[in-house]
């Protein structure tokens, strides 16, 4: 690096290699994805929409949060203790209700 | 105009700091405008020896006549009921990145210099920041709320004024400073040459060959009679001394790829004989190509470095290989080589290894002789095992002889306990 036309002080900055995982790490763990912290009036829309639809034996649309994205399943819903039962076109899915992040009407 | 203002962010007796705070027996006391109120406390390399350094002493063991890098004896002697304790390098990492992350909070232009020091940066004159010194004392407090560590803060034009205005402010009650261009006669230019930050040797050729007693003595010097001198550093120098600097800040300067990667160790005692450093060698090789495989790079040219006994003397030589590798069982016999036509017989302390001249490596080098898709298959499983189990869960045989420090190391973090 030209030192007259850079930035010096990266050239002679000293960081250990364990600092600089450290930083990285960090900056990777904030980069995450959080779950949604869901209010009080969120919850029970998704309740009343949930028994709603078990009671008439309607489809929802189930919005899920994974680490990767959130995941949208459409079909008929059953509840199975802490877990959430999505009969899709495409198969059954068990979802924990931990991570159902939205529950709407179709 | 709008221009930055540039500032460092340097934390007092970092080390030290870091072990007061964590320790609640002496949180009451503490005041932050007061440091007599730490405890004599230093941080030793190895307490049990009284021939171990002091890495960092609170402002209070200071005020005894200790100092930086001054054995632990003599410290003892200076102060009998010092409180010394064992470095803990992880945890001083951890609070350095959150007090970065804090600076970054307070100043979004921020770049990490060292463990305890940082630079930010912000627009004046701007509306969010209308009294630079307030927006510095809000860090400075915000540091010391969160972490019960004091901070000093030089604030000016730009990077260098801004490490030579923190100088200043650890001088300073309150410990912000602010110098503006116009500053720059009557704070910058009476001071010493040797106060000139980052000259290293190069400050006393200033003194003696030019006969420069001040910094204001090196600005008035055109720059062409410090070319042959200096060469490149001539106009460096010449800027500095006029208070110019053109360093940018990067605040994503760490996420630029290495440019190298290197390991150095101090030894515990002198080595004499080859093979001994052989496998010192062959161990930072190891952890250098660890590392390179870990980034999927390969290097093209692998470098010897020697520190000889008493710390003085000693050499660093490189060579350029035909193509990148980053195969230990390739780079060795080059080090072995530079090792054999370099070394002049004296008392090895130190002993560095780096790896350079970088590439991406996609594509794999068939050899006829050897069979490297089970050596690649080899290492993978060693990086998974290191991985999983610890760094000395799967070692050479020669680490286990008295000559290998892998273990050792492995218990540190550059240099110090973690």
């Amino acid at each position: 690096m030209n030192i007259r036309d850079g930035n010096i002080f990266e050239a002679m900055r000293m960081v250990l290699p364990e600092h600089r995982e450290l930083m990285a790490q960090i900056q990777r763990e904030r980069a995450k994805r959080k779950r949604p912290v869901l209010t009080e009036e969120r919850l029970e829309e998704m309740q009343y929409a949930l028994s709603e639809a078990v009671r008439e034996g309607r489809a929802v649309r189930v919005t899920v949060f994974t680490p990767e994205r959130d995941v949208v399943l459409v079909g008929h819903v059953t509840v199975r203790g802490r877990e959430l039962r999505v009969r899709t076109a495409g198969g059954e899915q068990l979802v924990r209700l931990n991570d159902v992040i939205q529950i709407e009407e179709i | 105009m709008t221009k930055l203002i540039y500032g460092l962010v340097d934390m007092q007796s970092f080390y030290a700091s870091c072990e007061v705070a964590s320790r609640e027996e002496y949180a009451a006391r503490r005041k932050e405008f007061d440091d007599s109120t730490d405890p004599p406390l230093v941080v030793s390399g190895d307490p049990a020896r009284r021939s171990g350094i002091i890495l960092a002493a609170t402002p209070t063991a200071k005020r005894y006549g200790i100092e930086n890098a001054m054995r632990l004896g003599e410290a003892l002697r200076l102060y009998r009921r010092l409180i010394v304790v064992r470095p803990h390098m992880a945890f001083y990492l951890h609070v350095s990145v959150r007090i970065q992350m804090l600076m970054q909070q307070c100043f979004p232009f921020q770049e990490q210099f060292s463990v305890d020091e940082g630079f930010i940066a912000f627009p004046y004159p701007s509306a969010l920041f209308p009294d630079p010194i307030a927006a510095a004392r809000n860090l400075q407090a915000r540091i010391w709320d969160q972490f019960r560590i004091r901070s000093r803060i030089g604030l000016a034009p730009n990077k260098w004024l801004a490490k030579m205005a923190n100088k200043a402010a650890k001088k300073t009650p309150g410990g912000i400073v602010w110098w503006r261009e116009e500053d720059i006669p009557s704070v910058l230019h009476p001071l010493p040459v040797e106060e000139m930050w980052g000259l290293k040797r190069r400050a006393e050729v200033l003194r003696r060959k030019f006969k420069c007693e001040t910094i204001g003595d090196v600005a008035r010097l055109p720059v062409g009679v410090l070319k042959a001198e200096f060469g490149v550093w001539s106009e460096v120098i010449h800027r500095w001394a006029n208070g110019i600097d053109v360093s940018d800040i990067n605040p994503d300067s760490y996420h630029a790829p290495h440019k190298g990667f290197s390991h150095r160790t101090t030894l515990p005692r002198d080595f004499y004989e080859r093979s001994e450093i052989a496998v010192v060698i062959l161990e930072l090789l190891d952890e250098v190509c660890h590392r390179l495989r870990q980034a999927h790079q390969a290097g093209r040219r692998v470098g010897l470095g020697l520190t000889y006994e008493g710390l003085t003397g000693g050499f660093y030589r490189a060579k350029t290989l035909p193509r990148a590798t980053n195969d230990p069982a390739e780079l060795y016999p080059v080090l072995l080589a530079l090792l054999g036509q370099h070394w002049d017989g004296s008392g090895v302390r130190a002993v560095s290894v780096g790896v350079d001249m970088l590439q991406f490596r996609e594509t794999v080098q068939l050899s006829l002789f050897e069979n490297v898709p089970a050596r690649t298959r080899l290492y993978e499983t060693i990086d998974e095992i290191r991985a999983r189990f610890g760094e000395t869960s799967i070692m050479r045989a020669v680490s286990l002889t008295r000559a290998g420090q892998l273990r050792e190391r492995s218990l540190r973090i550059g240099g110090h306990y973690a």
